[in-house]
């Protein structure tokens, strides 16, 4: 894995309260990085830090090997939760305004305003004012200028808000396009499918301290509970079985679908026992969801947290 | 083009592009002649509703004083109060006007339903005053033509001593320009000034100004929209003064031969140094709009919403407002001590150093004033900027002067 951006025990305090305590993780070059975390956890905090906005009292941000500084800011593209333009400026001179203030030069912005308003199939739109569109259309027009200037880093904050199904997926397609461009990409968002369709590895961050981090199945695999799906004949007798737990039970004409949990033993002598009681039809694993890792994740700490 | 550069040129072209610039542009001056106008139009042409008016005099001496015009009608009785009293009972006139027989002593009553207006009553009293006037120059046996004669006026000029040479000045002249300085400059502040407030707000609330300083510095953006503001207050400036000269060329034949006053003025403004004077005007307007234009894109950063100005507005306006109504007294003594010092406190000197500089102020006191004046906007400025970084991003909270010390202090 080669790094591209390091965040080393980042702290930042606002007036009495700790917003970001001792966080350090790292992001790959190249890879779609989840950024998780409850609501007032330090996400935007962390995410200011990383673009210059506000700086950490004490911690070592890495970008590309070197020390963050004001000029990779014409490398980073950041797609900020609370957005807007301005209303009254037509939509081709926004683009470009805010495209040459990350450094392109006219002709440049001119040339990748032209290509991503084809891409996004908005070009129709040059000469409108911003304030005659409606509000999908102007988030459409905020993820061009977002990723126009080639950035190295982009970061998206809850990026698909505001869309409907069909622009998501465009948005969606936009992003992995760039990912293969060889983007290296934060991801924030509480959308937790959307994390597990695009996010490579994650990290989760709660009360402004790192508390799980990961590769998106490394992560899950570790929150495995030995959960099986298994669907058997209907006269199968599984009651003599004490090496499982069965948690759901769902008989239907002559199928009997069981959720099972393996107390003790190995997963394939159980599949040998099954499928001498009866015809076993499948037997699946029970991955767990990114939401449920979340929420128990969370919810620990949280107890962790009262009793200290 | 660097970023505070892209940044000004995007402040100055929306706005200069806006049909509202133009039409400012366009209306201003003609409100400002409105204003001074309309007054002496409505006072010259409206002469009021026709009134009746009768008189009852008590000394029976008064019948020939009063005429009447296209004002008034006067209609003549002899009579006591009672018969006043009575009279404007009836309801038939807009006043009654009682003459007692010792009229010098018991003075003259006008009764009316309603208050009579200003007007007709400085009618009805000179009518009386012109009439007693004429009966004791009679008693003198003095010839009325004779009196008149016996007013003289007599031509006064002003000199200035300028290193031995006289040079006719001309104070009234210099005067008028020191309070259209004043006055632009207070207009400006105000007008720009909010727009520096609304523009800085515009960004907040809408969200705007997270991915410009993801981009660029709050300072950049802060002092761009600065400058970019003040480059649309020197082109609408530019456009008045050329239209002016424009103006000016074009009708001068007709001018002397219409208005000799005003061209008789014009050729007074001709012979005037304006050079000094469009230097201290410059200085003091950019002086004051940095220093009261930072303060006033700071209240824009720090405030959610347009109704949470006003507690931050108010002790920025006061001195402002302060200057401009002193103003007006220190024409009268622009030596006194109260313009000496108005004229040196940086929050009033722009204003008030524009209007005694029609009189010879003294270097020290002119240098010491723009000194301190670029001092104060250094620090206005370098405040704000730390307003504005802080308040820029400060949502959700109704900000308090407590928060803004907070900010200011903030290191980092």
């Amino acid at each position: 894995m080669e790094t591209f951006l390091k965040i080393e025990n980042v702290s930042k305090t606002f007036e009495r309260k700790k917003a970001l305590n001792d966080v350090s993780f790292e992001v790959a070059k190249g890879e779609i990085f989840g950024l998780l975390g409850p609501n007032g956890a330090g996400k935007t905090t962390l995410i200011r830090i990383i673009n210059r906005i506000i700086s950490p009292d004490s911690g070592i941000v890495t970008f590309n090997g070197k020390s963050l500084s004001p000029d990779n800011l014409s490398e980073i593209g950041y797609l900020p939760e609370e957005r807007g333009l301005y209303r009254k400026m037509k939509v081709g001179e926004q683009i470009l305004f805010f495209a040459r203030l990350k450094g392109l030069n006219s002709s440049q912005a001119k040339e990748a305003a032209d290509f991503w308003m084809k891409r996004l199939k908005i070009h129709s739109w040059y000469n409108d004012k911003v304030e005659t569109l409606s509000k999908g259309m102007q988030q459409k027009i905020q993820f061009i200028i977002t990723v126009l200037h080639k950035p190295k880093l982009l970061i998206f904050d809850e990026p698909f808000t505001g869309f409907d199904p069909i622009n998501v997926d465009l948005i969606k397609n936009q992003i992995l396009w760039l990912k293969e461009q060889g983007t290296t990409i934060i991801f924030s968002t509480h959308n937790m499918p959307s994390v597990e369709e695009i996010c490579d590895r994650i990290v989760l961050i709660n009360k402004g301290k790192n508390i799980l981090e990961g590769e998106l199945t490394e992560v899950k695999n570790r929150f495995f509970s030995h959960i099986y799906e298994v669907e058997l004949d209907k006269d199968c007798d599984i009651s003599s079985f004490d090496s499982i737990e069965i948690l759901e039970k769902e008989e239907n004409k002559n199928k009997l679908r069981i959720k099972i949990k393996i107390l003790e033993g190995k997963k394939i002598e159980l599949i040998k026992m099954l499928a001498e009681k009866g015809n076993l039809v499948s037997f699946n694993p029970v991955v767990p969801k990114l939401h449920d890792i979340f929420v128990e994740t969370v919810g620990e700490n949280q107890k962790i947290e009262d009793n200290e | 083009m660097s970023k505070l550069g892209l940044i000004i040129k995007r402040e100055y072209l929306t706005r200069v592009k806006k049909k509202s610039f133009l039409i400012m542009t366009f209306l201003t001056p003609l409100l400002l002649i409105g204003i001074i106008a309309i007054p002496v139009i409505i006072q010259t042409s409206n002469k009021g509703e026709h009134k009746y008016f009768a008189i009852v005099d008590e000394s029976l001496k008064m019948k020939e004083a009063f005429v009447s015009n296209e004002i008034i009608d006067y209609l003549y009785f002899g009579g006591n109060i009672d018969t006043a009293i009575n009279l404007n009972k009836s309801g038939n006139y807009t006043g009654v006007v009682f003459i007692p027989s010792d009229y010098m002593n018991d003075s003259v009553t006008i009764i009316s339903d309603n208050p009579i207006s200003l007007i007709a009553k400085s009618k009805i009293k000179q009518s009386i005053d012109e009439y007693v006037r004429q009966q004791n120059l009679k008693k003198l046996n003095i010839d009325p033509v004779d009196l008149q004669k016996a007013y003289v006026s007599v031509p006064v000029k002003t000199m200035e001593n300028k290193a031995g040479r006289l040079k006719s000045s001309s104070s009234e002249i210099m005067t008028a320009l020191g309070f259209i300085g004043a006055m632009l400059i207070y207009m400006f502040i105000f007008m720009y000034g909010v727009q520096l407030m609304r523009g800085t707000m515009e960004e907040k609330g809408g969200r705007i100004v997270e991915i410009i300083i993801s981009s660029a510095k709050s300072f950049e953006l802060m002092l761009g929209k600065i400058i970019g503001i003040a480059l649309v207050a020197f082109t609408q400036f530019g456009i008045w003064l050329i239209s002016l000269v424009v103006l000016i060329i074009a009708t001068q034949g007709k001018l002397e031969s219409s208005w000799p006053q005003i061209a008789a003025v014009l050729e007074n403004i001709k012979n005037i140094n304006l050079t000094s004077w469009s230097i201290l005007f410059l200085i003091y307007f950019i002086g004051s709009y940095l220093l009261y234009g930072s303060l006033f894109a700071a209240i824009g950063a720090a405030v959610d919403s347009e109704t949470d100005t006003q507690q931050f507005m108010l002790p920025i306006t006061i001195p402002l407002i302060l200057a401009f109504v002193f103003a007006q007294s220190i024409i009268q003594d622009p030596s006194g001590q109260l313009a000496v010092w108005l004229s040196i406190i940086p929050f009033t000197s722009p204003i008030v150093m524009m209007v005694r500089i029609g009189f010879s102020v003294p270097a020290w006191q002119l240098i010491l004033s723009i000194f301190l004046l670029i001092l104060t906007f250094i620090a206005t400025v370098y405040i704000a900027a730390k307003i504005y970084r802080i308040g820029l991003l400060s949502y959700g909270k109704k900000v308090s002067y407590k928060d803004i010390w907070k900010w200011i202090r903030y290191k980092g």
